[in-house]
């Protein structure tokens, strides 16, 4: 739950008393137009951003006030696939998607190798354990970095710009693979995009940010707000359309 | 019927006789964190009470993530190697479907070797050989482009980016005043300190002056600026251009048809070249200056006696042979940190190793090249120079 959150850095402010809340269980996507604060907001979500003010409440502690030990707990309890996918480049597959399981849990190292190895498979990726992020396509790094995201099996995973960079086929799969896993094990997924037909393949329901507005101008089924959004700037981004701005010459 | 408690988020309780059928019940959660004591117990009662069946009823099972199931499975693989019949009973939708995501292939795939990994002590010898030598090629073919684009640029004086020039000429040489002017300074009191306690047996306090002068001038000053340098410049050069190759900022300006050593590289080496030199003499400056303190302090030489005597030992000749060296020390140096800056081809670790390679070669080359000058100043100066 994200309450009256207002994010600003120096001067400039780029979200305003942005209010919501993701439901246990469901596919819960942020999306909006390049520059909108969307990756601001996440980055808020996960704590790694301190709002000027405001509340995010995931699991009834509040991470903004949370001390370091409420903080670790919590983290526990989440995980994050970031854009880059953000694996250490030092370590191999196998090292990555253990690091949570040896520094949160008393597994031995053949149970942390096994589960490690469940994890990759989950992701496509059974038998890359031992090869470092480098000798991988960018599709695949996207799928480790989701297996290291899901290590310690969270409540909830945010995904920011999944598909970023991806051919539509590895994008299609990344896709099939969060609802796998939110059907799967009921994971809350909470995911940063603009791609279109990932936001109407995945998503229960979205919240759009707006650059102007500062904040959050449409809520609800993407379906149903293409077909009946009367705000134009939703309307425009969910039918791909341009009522200003760049014009086709 | 026994009941043990494993954690607080587990219990198991067993029903059954040995060598008979037996009934698990694990009460509780099957997770991440239950799962070392749930696999444990579940071994030990197996290799204790050799069953001919094992039952695992989940009826109270409250929570199972994907590492419970996994333990699951990975008992049924355990009773499966020891002919024991296998079966889970009461399972749930929600339980089966995690069963379901987890892949039995996937856990028994061999795993696929990593080519930056090699097999054997020799494979690790001849890749070590072939780097070097490959290494040694990419820096003489680097250092050809280099000399191209210098040629270039002496004939081509507007294609040299100046703004660059002067933002590294300060990067370089202004930042780095302080810190070669404190290190050499304490480097002209450490010497002067340390011969002054040997040449004060003999009462020749004031050759501590040319002893430092010399010292400073001829092989102290040049190597001690290069070194920092190095450190501080060099490595510089190369973790930016690291960073910049991991970002695809080398690529873009490929495409965008600048050639990037004469877009990266030559303001950089240039800047090293035009300032080290006088950082050399700034340097020299200091290290005479840290021997006159402990010279004036110590050993009760005056300032003018001290300066004299380092004014006799000091020519003109010794200053020009340690400007020349530096000139070739600053090439060297932000030479190899733009190479090594080229040569980043993964992440963020090879940057690392990148610039901390330039540092190591830039400190080796540089201790080569001087000691190829002092046989070429010993041979060949006097032939050419008469000063």
């Amino acid at each position: 739950m994200v309450e009256d959150l207002t994010a600003r850095f120096g001067e400039n402010t780029i979200l305003q008393g942005v209010s919501f809340k993701v439901f246990p269980g469901e596919v819960f996507v942020i999306l909006g137009v390049s520059g909108c604060g969307k990756s601001t907001l996440l980055k808020h979500m996960i704590g790694l951003y301190e709002p000027s003010s405001g509340k995010v409440v995931i699991h009834g502690v509040d991470i903004t006030q949370a001390d370091e030990g409420q903080l670790r707990r919590v983290r526990m309890q989440f995980g994050v696939s970031f854009q880059s996918s953000a694996l250490l480049g030092s370590m191999t597959l196998a090292e990555n998607v253990s690091l949570p399981l040896q520094e949160y849990t008393d597994l031995s190292p053949e149970e942390v190798h096994l589960i490690v190895k469940m994890k990759l498979g989950m992701v496509n990726l059974a038998g890359y354990e031992n090869l470092l992020p480098s000798e991988l396509s960018g599709g695949m790094k996207k799928r480790a970095g989701l297996a290291r995201a899901m290590a310690l099996d969270p409540i909830v995973l945010f995904f920011d710009e999944p598909s970023a960079g991806l051919d539509p086929i590895t994008s299609a799969e990344l896709d099939a693979l969060i609802k796998t896993i939110n059907r799967g094990m009921g994971t809350t997924m909470v995911v940063v995009t603009h791609e279109l037909q990932s936001i109407f393949n995945i998503a229960h329901r979205v919240i759009m940010l707006d650059k102007s507005a500062k904040g959050i101008i449409a809520e609800g089924d993407p379906r149903w707000l293409k077909e009946n959004a009367t705000d134009p700037r939703v309307r425009d981004f969910f039918n791909r359309q341009i009522s200003k701005g760049i014009k086709e010459r | 019927m026994k009941q043990k408690t494993q954690s607080n988020l587990l219990k198991i309780i067993i029903v059954g006789d040995r060598g008979g059928e037996i009934t698990l019940s694990p009460v509780g959660r099957i997770e991440t964190e239950s799962l070392h004591a749930f696999l444990k117990e579940a071994t030990s009662l197996v290799t204790q009470m050799d069953p001919r069946k094992l039952v695992v009823d989940l009826s109270k099972v409250g929570y199972l993530d994907s590492a419970g199931a996994l333990g699951l499975i990975h008992l049924e693989e355990m009773m499966k190697s020891r002919s024991i019949s296998f079966q889970l009973i009461h399972v749930t939708g929600e339980a089966s479907r995690i069963l379901d995501l987890v892949d039995r292939e996937a856990l028994a795939v061999t795993p696929l070797a990593s080519e930056a990994t090699p097999e054997n002590i020799f494979e690790e010898i001849g890749q070590v050989s072939l780097k070097i030598c490959s290494d040694f090629v990419a820096l003489m073919t680097f250092l050809a482009d280099l000399l191209g684009g210098l040629l270039y640029s002496f004939l081509h004086p507007r294609s040299v980016r100046w703004e660059d020039l002067f933002f590294y000429m300060r990067r370089t040489g202004v930042e780095g005043l302080p810190i070669v002017g404190l290190l050499s300074f304490l480097l002209g009191l450490i010497i002067a300190f340390m011969s002054s306690l040997q040449l004060k047996q003999f009462g020749a306090n004031i050759y501590v002056a040319s002893l430092v002068g010399v010292a400073m001038v001829t092989e102290l000053g040049p190597i001690m600026t290069a070194i920092i340098v190095a450190g501080r410049s060099g490595s510089a050069f190369a973790a930016e251009i690291g960073t910049m190759k991991v970002n695809e900022e080398v690529d873009a300006l490929i495409t965008m048809g600048f050639d990037p050593i004469r877009f990266l590289a030559i303001p950089k080496v240039l800047a090293a070249v035009l300032v080290v030199p006088l950082l050399t003499l700034y340097s020299d400056f200091f290290g005479i200056a840290g021997g006159l303190a402990v010279g004036v302090l110590g050993l009760d030489l005056t300032v003018n006696s001290y300066l004299q005597a380092t004014m006799k030992v000091i020519t003109v000749a010794a200053i020009l042979k340690s400007l020349i060296k530096s000139v070739f020390f600053a090439a060297l140096i932000a030479g190899i940190g733009c190479q090594r800056g080229f040569q980043v081809r993964g992440g963020a670790e090879e940057v690392g190793s990148a610039t901390t390679s330039a540092v190591v070669a830039g400190i080796f080359l540089i201790v080569v090249t001087d000691s190829a000058f002092a046989i070429l100043y010993s041979y060949i100066w006097k032939e050419v120079f008469t000063f």
